[in-house]
């Protein structure tokens, strides 16, 4: 094993080339689709300018804090000859949770690829799309007869949203596996592009990819940037998404987006970070390094994102556009904006081109953390790994691919994801401030630094940000968990559609009485009540009016639609718990054999250079 | 295309929301603090690099 010269202790195979390098890499991990197409929406839906003070009190009590920990813990696991976050974990804290805290680090980054690599073709053939005109040509044919503005940018919005259901598959289950779609391809470039860069290693792939992606994300953003600022009545753009609602700060949840805004943005606590920062040398600042990443990161989603997607999209296509979701913004308002911008089709294939870089750049520090517990757990060699990490993400990554009916298997992976990185950077900062200490973590993580950090930093993370994050986990579930859980259920999804129909039917059939809401909802109550069994939730058939038994058909497609829909995201469920035991599995007997015997060399290392001294 | 039209975007004939001056000083604060604490990192990344290579 090598060992470092200077501290006698093991040092890891692999080492950053520069500290730009590192701070690049770990920017790239951050910035991706989130940055452009999450953040606009969460401020424009949250207050405006008012979210940006609950957005900066989170960036410092959370963002930056917890970035901190992860460096160091990082650093701290790198000297015992440890890039996986169960191999760093366990070098901390040597216990059994520690295991099960690594896997679940572990867990995370592989899962969120599986359906990242999607979005990545998606923006890959969006690209594509501007950069051969085919946008151009489809509205051209779509505003052939338009009246006016109003009914141009219906137009135009109607074809996007058509597009990108058709492209993207989301009209149907196994709609990219026909031979017409091309995304399945783009996928597998995607896998290509990704596995080419992380086989090449830590400073040879990731790095150099790193060291000329960042700064190209940045200035296409920037020539972007400069095009919108120059429009014509921007002013107005830049109101709409800027303009305080300070009423919208009592609201809790305006909080809770902003806090979990800055947690998912910046990428932290749940294990990328920490495999980033073990390939920093041992006497290799963290402190400047952490805060020069996260600064990166709040550049391009406040200044970046933050002046271009909503002014524009409000410029263009009105309020009622520029509120989408993160998807719906990205993959249906931006195209339309790029109809209506001088030069669309060359800003539209730079835009799509950047947000491919930026989501290249973030499935990278995804694949890495894997990569590093295969060859640290079991001694493989990184064309093993790398091939064993490929064929996992392959398998994964199709039933994502196929169930993409309404995103349907990416939305639901996506929320286990979610709710699993709060769990484990709860848990990490908990080990940062209470197992490892923060005082002595502090002093670890001023070892070397170039930004001295100040004492009190060790109150915060040992008690402002666990008991913050611990809120958010609290609010977050509470607010998703009971919907979400009731949505999983066959039976009673069943039920509630087959409802629906025969209430829509109910009030079909009485709209001639012109009963009023609450008159009309007794009806509904009165007619399907004693139609449903109390145990089983299923509707008696037998029971029904004829009037109503013709629509049985529409009933049952509809329920059946949402059975399926709910035993989807039982097996989302099922695949990601039958992964996560595997992984613990795998990581107990890594921490019992290879990751076991590597810390103790390095802690003897450790102890003889100190005898010596 | 004239040299107008590719200048002069069409745009929604929505004027009734204009900057306020309250948006625009958030808006400035945050760019100020953003592009600030950028620069800030930058020149300690600098001057930690001159002072290793010195």
């Amino acid at each position: 094993m090598p060992i470092d010269d200077d501290t006698g202790i093991g040092c890891s195979k692999e080492n950053w080339g520069s500290k730009m390098g590192v701070i690049l890499a770990v920017a790239g991990s951050a910035v991706g689709l989130g940055n452009f197409l999450r953040f606009p929406g969460q401020a424009v839906n949250n207050g405006g300018g008012a979210f940006m003070i609950p957005y900066i009190i989170s960036f410092l009590l959370l963002g930056i804090p917890i970035a901190w920990c992860e460096w160091t813990m990082g650093r701290m696991g790198g000297r015992m000859n440890q890039n996986s976050a169960p191999g760093i974990m366990y070098s901390i804290w040597p216990k059994a949770p520690a295991k099960g805290l690594g896997a679940m680090a572990l867990l995370i980054p592989v899962v969120i690829y599986m359906y990242y690599v999607m979005l990545e073709a998606w923006c890959l053939d969006y690209c594509i799309e501007f950069a051969r005109g085919g946008f151009a040509k489809m509205f051209a044919s779509a505003t052939v007869n338009v009246a006016d503005h109003a009914s141009e940018v219906s137009a135009v919005v109607a074809k996007t949203g058509a597009h990108f259901s058709r492209t993207c598959g989301l009209e149907r289950h196994g709609q990219l596996f026909t031979g017409n779609s091309s995304m399945l391809w783009l996928m597998l470039v995607c896998f290509l592009v990704n596995f080419v860069i992380i086989y090449q290693g830590v400073t040879r792939g990731i790095e150099k990819f790193c060291k000329w992606a960042m700064p190209a994300l940045i200035i296409c953003a920037c020539v972007i940037l400069i095009r919108v600022l120059t429009l014509p009545n921007i002013g107005s753009g830049l109101g709409f998404m800027w303009n305080p609602d300070w009423v919208k700060l009592k609201d809790p949840s305006v909080w809770l987006a902003a806090s979990g805004q800055i947690f998912f943005s910046l990428s932290v606590g749940f294990g990328l970070i920490l495999c980033y920062a073990s390939y920093v040398r041992s006497d290799q600042d963290v402190a400047l390094s952490s805060l020069s990443a996260s600064s990166t990161n709040e550049f391009c989603e406040v200044i970046l994102a933050g002046l271009i997607v909503v002014p524009t999209a409000f410029l263009f296509l009105g309020a009622e556009n520029a509120k989408g979701s993160t998807f719906g913004l990205g993959f249906i308002t931006i195209p339309g904006i790029m109809h209506f911008m001088p030069g669309g089709g060359f800003f539209g294939a730079v835009w799509f081109g950047l947000l491919f870089i930026a989501a290249v750049t973030s499935s990278l520090s995804m694949l890495q953390p894997a990569i590093a517990f295969l060859e640290d757990g079991f001694g493989l060699r990184r064309r093993q790994s790398v091939a064993i990490l490929g064929v996992v993400t392959l398998i994964g990554a199709a039933p994502i691919a196929y169930f993409t009916k309404g995103a349907l298997a990416l939305d639901h992976t996506d929320f286990w994801c979610n709710l699993l990185m709060i769990v484990a950077a709860t848990c990490q900062v908990l080990v940062f401030g209470w197992v490892v200490g923060a005082e002595r973590g502090v002093k670890e993580l001023n070892r070397g630094s170039d930004l001295p950090i100040p004492s009190f930093v060790a109150i915060i993370i040992r008690f402002v940000t666990p008991a913050f994050l611990i809120i958010i986990l609290i609010a977050w579930s509470y607010q998703t968990l009971p919907g979400y859980l009731s949505g999983m259920n066959p039976v009673a999804q069943q039920s509630k559609a087959e409802a629906a129909v025969y209430t829509a039917a109910i009030a079909e059939h009485f709209a001639e009485q012109d009963l009023t809401t609450e008159q009309l909802d007794a009806k509904t109550k009165e007619i399907l009540a004693p139609l449903i069994e109390e145990d089983t939730l299923e509707i008696d058939l037998a029971k029904l009016p004829s009037w109503l038994a013709q629509h049985q058909e529409d009933a049952a497609r509809a329920g059946n639609k949402a059975a399926e829909d709910a035993t989807i995201a039982r097996l989302v469920l099922a695949g990601i718990i039958i992964f996560y035991i595997l992984l613990v599995a795998l990581t107990d007997l890594a921490c019992r054999g290879r990751i076991g015997r590597t810390i103790r060399e390095a802690e003897l290392g450790q102890e003889s250079k100190e005898a010596e001294a | 295309m004239t040299i107008s039209t590719c200048l002069v975007a069409q745009t929604t004939t929505d004027t009734t929301v204009q900057l306020t001056t309250g948006g625009a000083a958030i808006m400035a604060g945050s760019i100020v603090l953003v592009c600030g604490l950028c620069l800030f990192c930058l020149l300690r990344i600098l001057r930690g690099e001159s002072d290793s290579s010195g």
